[in-house]
């Protein structure tokens, strides 16, 4: 037997166990819109550790993260940092959201922000900005699928049989079992992500330069460029700190605002999970080390991988590891590609029709569902066929997407905490806020410091929306009252 | 202890955090040696502060623990439908 067939065996044997606990997760589930999208708010502690955990840390952290430690150096530290700043304040936000979704019967972020202002534009402008943000990131986990198995079996298996295969799998769980699915194959690929991560990462500093103090004495020695902050830029100068410390500021206030880890808040069994996930995030979050430490190995390594996401399983492969250990190495890679894009088809999919077509045709459960899987099946075909013919500006895509989810923090901070925002106000603010963010991203060189641009939108959006709000009047105070008073205490909102 | 202490304090900690790990709160922390555990210092810096809130995180639970069981058994209400106290209506949230 050669060697790309025993780990082709354990990649399978990979596939198979993720596919039978996606199947297996849905028998439990109603059959109802409440109980494919939002899991009948019944998770517990474990599925929701592990959906922020493995769904927050895509195929970017396994392929990006080595990738900017290996070409940028202490630049990779931003993603150790913005996490838990992200996370913390949803130990207040998150029981507020959950409370309104029970009262309300929410299951999106779109449907909890047009219940406090009320606007069909908003909820269709909300679905339109996730779809468009979503696709270039569906579309850079297959790849990063694709990639590794490529990789792994000498090219045997070309990156569109790996990633039709991964992803044919991730649509068959996510169409039987909705979140049910997401949720339980996260738990798997989590702990399988979290394994071998540590392993590798421990294991190769010893294996190739004899301990993990050693490699950093000598990379010290040769490249100590790389190892303060704020490292390089993708092309190998000085990155500005202006630069580094607005990227880590914009990702804290946009990271919880992606849809498919807010959507989690109406998945959680009661508020004290909501909590204590918030308490125990930080420990999913340290597993950047091990990743990074990864990616350093790479730095010493005599030779060079064509791209510098390719770092380890470039590394990997020419370090004569046993087949095994490979195979393994590949298992965890697709599970941190497939656990974010399986949320994400399955959000997409919700949002586009919950808060986009549901707002101009009445369907009814069944059909709700129904389009919902038809949804999912075509933003994984968009998403397969860009990832077939990529080109460069899907990571520039997604890059800029952050400033744009990041606009949806004032609007959602203002319905959960602020009884005097008006409507018209969220919709202004959001408006200009993401024209901003796009004007100086097509214009980068007007930035002043290098400052993000995502964080210039919210300068202009702070502004607008506070200022509109003292301009206009809430037509019913009453339902901002009640609305509030749910979010604090919850309950039946009549 | 007073929750609005614990949840000012908690702010107050994550405002700090997000100093110290941006420009120019990092640059105490931003040096190769000492290496700690073999790891530079820069890295072990952040990493402290993500530890460091973990424990923050988990005294601001079991603190909000405490004063929900308080509040709940101080009106004798059904626990769950008794006014949450992390919910301040002033708050903005830590």
């Amino acid at each position: 037997m050669e060697r790309w067939h025993l780990i082709g065996i354990i990649i399978a044997l990979y596939l198979c166990v993720t596919l039978g606990i996606g199947l297996r997760a849905g028998r439990r589930a109603s059959k109802s819109v409440t109980g494919y999208v939002a899991g009948d708010r019944a998770f517990g502690l474990l599925i929701m550790y592990f959906i922020f955990g493995a769904t927050m840390f895509s195929a970017f952290a396994f392929l990006g993260g080595p990738g900017w430690a290996y070409s940028r150096g202490a630049a990779a530290f931003y993603i150790l940092s913005y996490g838990v700043l992200g996370m913390a304040p949803w130990y207040s936000m998150g029981p507020r959201a959950a409370r309104l979704g029970r009262a309300y019967g929410y299951v999106t972020q779109a449907q909890l922000l047009v219940g406090r202002f009320p606007s069909r534009f908003l909820s269709v402008l909300m679905a339109a900005l996730t779809v468009l943000a979503f696709i270039p990131y569906i579309t850079l986990q297959m790849r990063g699928a694709g990639i590794v198995i490529e990789a792994v079996t000498d090219g045997h298996i070309p990156l569109w049989l790996g990633a039709g295969v991964a992803y044919g799998i991730v649509l068959l769980y996510v169409l039987t079992s909705g979140v049910a699915a997401v949720g339980w194959t996260n738990t798997f690929q989590g702990v399988f992500m979290l394994i071998i991560a540590w392993t590798l990462g421990i294991y190769l500093p010893f294996r190739l330069y004899g301990g993990v103090g050693d490699m950093f004495t000598r990379i010290a020695a040769e490249r100590p460029e790389l190892l303060t902050v704020p490292g390089l830029t993708a092309t190998g100068e000085a990155w500005t700190w202006g630069g580094y410390s607005t990227a880590i500021l914009i990702s804290a206030i946009g990271v919880a605002m992606w849809p498919h880890l807010f959507m989690k808040a109406f998945t959680a069994k009661d508020d004290t999970t909501i909590r204590r996930t918030v308490v125990l995030f930080p420990t999913f979050q340290l597993f950047l080390i091990p990743v990074f430490i990864i990616g350093f190995a790479g730095v010493l390594f005599p030779e060079a991988p064509p791209e510098s996401d390719f770092i380890l399983p470039f590394m990997i492969l020419r370090s004569e590891l046993p087949a095994l250990v490979v195979g393994l190495f590949c298992a965890g890679a697709l599970s941190a590609s497939m656990s974010t894009g399986d949320a994400l088809l399955h959000a997409g999919a919700s949002v586009a029709v919950e808060d986009g077509v549901g707002k101009f045709k009445a369907l009814n459960d069944r059909q709700q569902r129904l389009l919902m899987r038809g949804l999912v099946v075509g933003m994984g075909a968009v998403a397969y066929f860009f990832a077939l013919y990529e080109g460069v500006s899907l990571v520039v895509l997604l890059l800029s997407s952050y400033g744009i989810i990041a606009q949806f923090t004032p609007p959602l901070v203002a319905a959960l905490y602020w009884r005097r925002a008006t409507t018209p106000a969220v919709i202004a603010g959001l408006v200009a806020g993401s024209a901003v963010t796009l004007f100086f991203f097509f214009n980068g060189h007007l930035r002043p410091w290098d400052l993000h641009e995502g964080i210039l939108g919210l300068m202009v959006h702070l502004p607008v929306l506070i200022g509109v709000t003292y301009l206009t009047r809430d037509p019913d105070p009453g339902s901002a009252e009640a609305f509030l008073a749910t979010a604090r205490d919850g309950g039946d909102p009549t | 202890m007073n929750i609005r202490w614990v949840r000012g304090g908690a702010i107050v900690f994550f405002l700090l955090f997000i100093i110290a790990v941006t420009w120019p709160g990092m640059t105490p922390g931003n040096r190769i040696f000492p290496l700690i555990l073999g790891l530079p210092f820069s890295m072990v810096w952040i990493a402290a502060w993500v530890v460091l809130s973990f424990l923050i995180l988990v005294a601001v639970d079991s603190a909000e623990g405490r004063a929900r069981r308080v509040s709940a058994s101080g009106k004798s209400e059904d626990p769950l439908t008794a006014p949450g106290p992390d919910a301040p209506t002033n708050g903005e949230g830590e």
